[in-house]
Order: C-alpha cells, then sequence, then structure tokens
C-alpha cells in the first residue's frame, strides 16, 4: 500500500512537471498572450524582466521546482519565469499582409485593420436594405462597448473572478 | 474545332441550299462555300483565343484555399456579421443607434446601464480568453443578441456573439467561457473564412471566364449560369482584390452565409474549436468540466447540422484532451498532448447578479424601438 502511494506521489510529481506539449529541455516554444511578463523569480509579483509579444521563441528550460504553473525560459540573452499557460509549441501564426506577406501580431494591432470599426465593406452592405442598417448601428453600438473595455478592465476582472491576470501580468 | 465548324457553316449552307433548289435557285458557288469556310475560321480562331485566354486570366483567381489578408478578413466580417445581426435579432443593447458611418472608437456609450453592462460582462471574459488565443491582437468584439434559441456564432475579423437564450441557459462563468472559446476557436481556425476565400474563387473563376470570351465578342456563347458572373469581372482586376466592390462584398456575403447555413462548420472545425475553447479555458484558469456541461445543457435539442459532431464526441473529445489522445493501437499519440492535470482545478466564477437580472425572460423580447443618434466624442 506505501509502495503503491509513493508511486502514485512521484506519478503525480512527474506529470505535473510535463509541460501540456512533446518538447525538451534546451528545446523551442513560443510565447502565446500579448504583453506576457518575464519575471525574475517563479513569482507573481517578481520583479519583471521584460514584456515578450506572440511569436516571441524562447528556450524552455522546464517548470520551477516549487511552483509549477512558471516555467522557466531565455528569450534572447533576457532570462527568466513566464506563467505556463503563456507558452506554447505551435508558432502563432503571422496575419497576411495586403501584400501576401505575413505580418506580426504587433504591426496587426498598430494596423488599420486592428481599428474596432463597422469596416467600409459591413458599411455598404448595410445600405442594402432598412434592416441590415439598423443592424449595422447595433454591430457598431457593440463595437464601441468593446471599444471601452480596456485591458486593465480585463485584468481587474481576472483578478476579481479569481482567475491570474491575462498574460501574467 | 475548326473542321467542325467549318462543316456546320457548310452544313447549313448546304441545308439552305436544299430549299433554295426547290425553289430553282443555284446551288452555292465555291466563292460562297469559301466566305463561309472563312466566316467559320474566324469563329473558331476567336474561340481557341478566347479559351486560352479565360485559362491563363483564371489562374490569376485567388486559390479556393488561399490566405486572406487581415485588412480583407476585417472587410468581409463586417459584412458577414451586419447579415448574422440582421438575421439573429436585435442587439441586448442600451441608447441611441449611431450613424451608419460612425467611428466604434469615437462614441461613448453609457455601460452603467443593464443590458451594455452584459455585453461589457462578455467582452471582459472574451478578451480575456482571446488575449490567451493565436490571434491576440484581433479587434475582438463580444456581444449578445436577443433570441430565444440556445445559440452563438462568430465572422471573420474576431465577431463574437451569443443569444440571450444561451445567457439563460449558463450557470457560471466558467460555462460561458467554454461557449466564448469555441467560438473564439473558428474565428483563430479561420473556418468561415475559408469558405470565404471557396467563394471567391468559385465567383473569379467564371466572371474572368466572361471577360475573356466578351472580348472576342462570343460570351453568349458559354451557358447563362456562367455569364451571370459578368458584373465581378472588373472586381478581380487587382490580382490580390483586397479591396472588393460592393456587388462581389454582397455576393461573398451572401455565398458564405448560404455556405454557413447549409453546411455549418464541419464535424473536424467543430471539434477543433471546442479544443481551441478548452484550451483557452484551461490557460484562463476556468475549470473546464463546466464546458462539458454546458455542452450536455445545450445539446439537448439535438445536432443543427448532420455533419456537426455529436454531443458524444464532442464529450469524449474533452476527455481525450484530458488524459491524452490515443493512437489507433492505444499508445499514447505523443502529438495529442494530455491536460489532465493543468486542466484540474480551475476556477468557477459566478454570474454577477446584475447581469443574470439584466437577460430578458424568455418569450418577453420585443422589437428595439429607434432613438436619436449620439454625438461622437472628442478622442482623447
Amino acid at each position: 500500500m506505501r509502495r503503491s502511494k509513493t508511486f502514485r506521489l512521484a506519478l503525480a510529481v512527474a506529470v505535473i512537471a510535463s509541460p501540456a506539449w512533446a518538447v525538451k529541455v534546451g528545446e523551442m516554444l513560443y510565447i502565446r498572450s500579448k504583453d506576457t511578463a518575464l519575471v525574475k523569480k517563479a513569482d507573481p509579483k517578481a520583479p519583471v524582466v521584460t514584456k515578450l509579444q506572440p511569436g516571441t521563441e524562447v528556450v524552455w528550460n522546464g517548470p520551477d521546482d516549487k511552483n509549477k504553473q512558471f516555467h522557466k525560459v531565455k528569450a534572447g540573452a533576457k532570462e527568466g519565469f513566464v506563467l505556463q499557460a503563456n507558452l506554447t509549441a505551435a508558432k502563432p501564426s503571422d496575419e497576411v499582409g495586403s501584400d501576401g506577406k505575413g505580418i506580426s501580431a504587433r504591426a496587426v494591432a498598430s494596423s488599420g485593420a486592428a481599428t474596432k470599426s463597422l469596416s467600409e465593406e459591413g458599411q455598404e452592405y448595410a445600405k442594402k436594405t432598412p434592416d441590415l442598417t439598423t443592424a449595422a448601428k447595433q454591430v457598431i453600438m457593440l463595437e464601441a462597448i468593446n471599444f471601452q473595455i480596456k485591458d486593465k478592465d480585463v485584468s481587474d476582472h481576472a483578478v476579481k473572478a479569481g482567475l491570474p491576470k491575462a498574460g501574467g501580468k | 474545332m475548326n473542321r467542325a465548324l467549318i462543316f456546320v457553316a457548310v452544313f447549313a449552307l448546304g441545308l439552305s441550299g436544299c430549299s433554295m433548289f426547290k425553289g430553282g435557285i443555284k446551288a452555292p458557288s465555291k466563292a460562297d462555300l469559301d466566305a463561309a469556310a472563312a466566316v467559320a475560321a474566324a469563329a473558331a480562331e476567336k474561340l481557341s483565343k478566347a479559351q486560352k485566354e479565360a485559362e491563363i486570366a483564371v489562374k490569376t483567381c485567388p486559390a479556393a484555399d488561399g490566405n486572406i489578408p487581415l485588412t480583407e478578413e476585417k472587410g468581409a466580417g463586417g459584412a458577414i456579421m451586419v447579415a448574422l445581426a440582421r438575421d439573429n435579432g436585435d442587439f441586448l443593447v442600451d441608447g441611441a443607434l449611431p450613424e451608419l458611418t460612425a467611428k466604434a472608437d469615437k462614441l461613448k456609450i453609457d455601460l452603467k446601464k443593464a443590458k451594455n453592462n452584459v455585453n461589457a460582462y462578455v467582452a471582459k471574459v472574451g478578451k480575456l480568453l482571446a488575449s490567451y488565443s493565436t490571434r491576440p491582437e484581433l479587434p475582438w468584439t463580444f456581444g449578445v443578441v436577443e433570441n430565444d434559441g440556445v445559440n452563438a456564432f462568430s465572422a471573420p475579423g474576431g465577431y463574437v456573439v451569443v443569444t440571450t437564450g444561451l445567457m439563460r441557459l449558463i450557470e457560471n462563468e466558467a460555462q460561458l467561457a467554454g461557449v466564448l472559446g469555441h467560438e473564439i476557436g473558428h474565428v483563430v481556425n479561420k473556418d468561415v473564412l475559408k469558405s470565404y476565400a471557396s467563394v471567391k474563387h468559385n465567383i473569379c473563376v467564371p466572371a474572368k471566364t466572361v471577360a475573356a470570351y466578351a472580348k472576342y465578342g462570343i460570351a453568349d456563347q458559354l451557358p447563362e449560369s456562367v455569364r451571370k458572373y459578368a458584373n465581378f469581372s472588373d472586381s478581380f482586376e487587382d490580382s490580390g482584390a483586397n479591396k472588393a466592390s460592393n456587388a462581389l462584398v454582397d455576393a461573398l456575403t451572401d455565398g458564405v452565409l448560404s455556405f454557413k447555413k447549409t453546411f455549418g462548420a464541419g464535424k473536424d472545425a467543430e471539434i477543433a474549436a471546442d479544443r481551441v475553447g478548452f484550451e483557452l479555458m484551461m490557460f484562463a484558469g476556468y475549470d473546464t468540466k463546466e464546458f462539458d456541461t454546458v455542452i450536455a445543457k445545450a445539446g439537448k435539442g439535438g445536432k443543427v447540422f448532420d455533419n456537426h459532431p455529436s454531443n458524444e464526441d464532442r464529450l469524449k473529445n474533452f476527455d481525450n484532451l484530458r488524459t491524452g489522445m490515443k493512437k489507433d493501437d492505444g499508445t499514447p499519440d505523443p502529438e495529442k498532448p494530455e491536460y489532465s492535470l493543468v486542466a484540474a482545478g480551475g476556477v468557477v466564477p459566478p454570474l454577477p447578479a446584475d447581469v443574470k437580472a439584466a437577460i430578458p425572460a424568455e418569450g418577453s423580447i420585443k422589437p428595439k424601438a429607434p432613438a436619436e443618434a449620439p454625438k461622437e466624442t472628442p478622442k482623447s
């Protein structure tokens, strides 16, 4: 019985330490979430070394011994810890620009495409009938509501709900 | 082809000649036959050139499985969302509707109003999940539409909508996260965008063909099913066609909606969207078991499409995600990770009381009254 318990404990520790991807220590993973905090220690209150953006390549050095949610990574010359949820084995897909070439998530954020407003195509389509026009105006109103919800509101909501802050910030 | 046309021309002249003979008219001269042959040869040459030109032109059409640029996705997504909004009821919003040309980022909406607050709440949960997605920088827009049906839908460019019927069904925020995460999955996996690319290709090919035939004055040789795309030929002059004409936007939007209504996203796409939803819930810290609960509850009415997975398959998929998928021989598949420990122990936040209170009771939904437009506020 004791042996069985020990075995189960060892197995649990082994599985907890296993990430949800099939890579080995020293191999490459990618940052999944925007403004992911790279912190000095495996502690959400630790000082932030830098903030990493989606698609950034990091060398994965395994989970922290004590706090398994935090994984040790090296991003360029900078080392630290990020929340496991912010790591992914699949590189976040670049968006496609109008020239057919890939554009980074960061470029998307500053491009016109990220503007939270109904597209010209949507507006033109809405002119076809009165009910489409009304629907389009409601879509714009909904977009306006969403535009008023900022990153801080999302983070505050997460904390209030007992969830980690988005991006481990 | 030339020979066949000459034969037809000569045969036609021959037939008319027969009737001429009856009337005592002379047989066609060699010159007449030569002229007929020349006409037939010219027609054959035109046809040959048109065919070759069409063959080259359609190769410039966007691929049926091609990547759609983000600007075009946002453009198309807006039109698709407008059509979906019309078909699914009024949004749960309170206040004067803005002008059609109003910029959303310049409008000030009172989020303290009960209905607007529901959208704001859904937007916070949705944006939290989307921040963990592979497309965190999309201009995500989340909302609630007044509709007693238990449903959720999405459109390219980051639109995700749930019905009031679904909001009444869910018991907590984790269940809402599962639904929103699934729809985010459709957007990040570009499921509707894939059908958009296919529809666009299927409009471009006949449009380019008609244009090539029209150049040689023989478009009338094509069947009506191809000729009807003649108006779209200019829309594809720019091979990128990032900025579609109004006629093309209409055709694409209607085509995509028809495709969506007829086929849905398909079994594989639904399972893949479930997987994204599951992962986003997990990464955000929600208890993924609540996703199982809401699927089981929402699915009591049965499947929407024949090519949708059954609830049994969807729940089995969640179990596979927790325990690790197996290969056919029963051994673990290293490409299919297991989330048993990271998925467990998530939180189940309650739905805020003010949100629950603002959801209209079933059967109480009334048409929205028109109101004055709000004024745009100066950009800060």
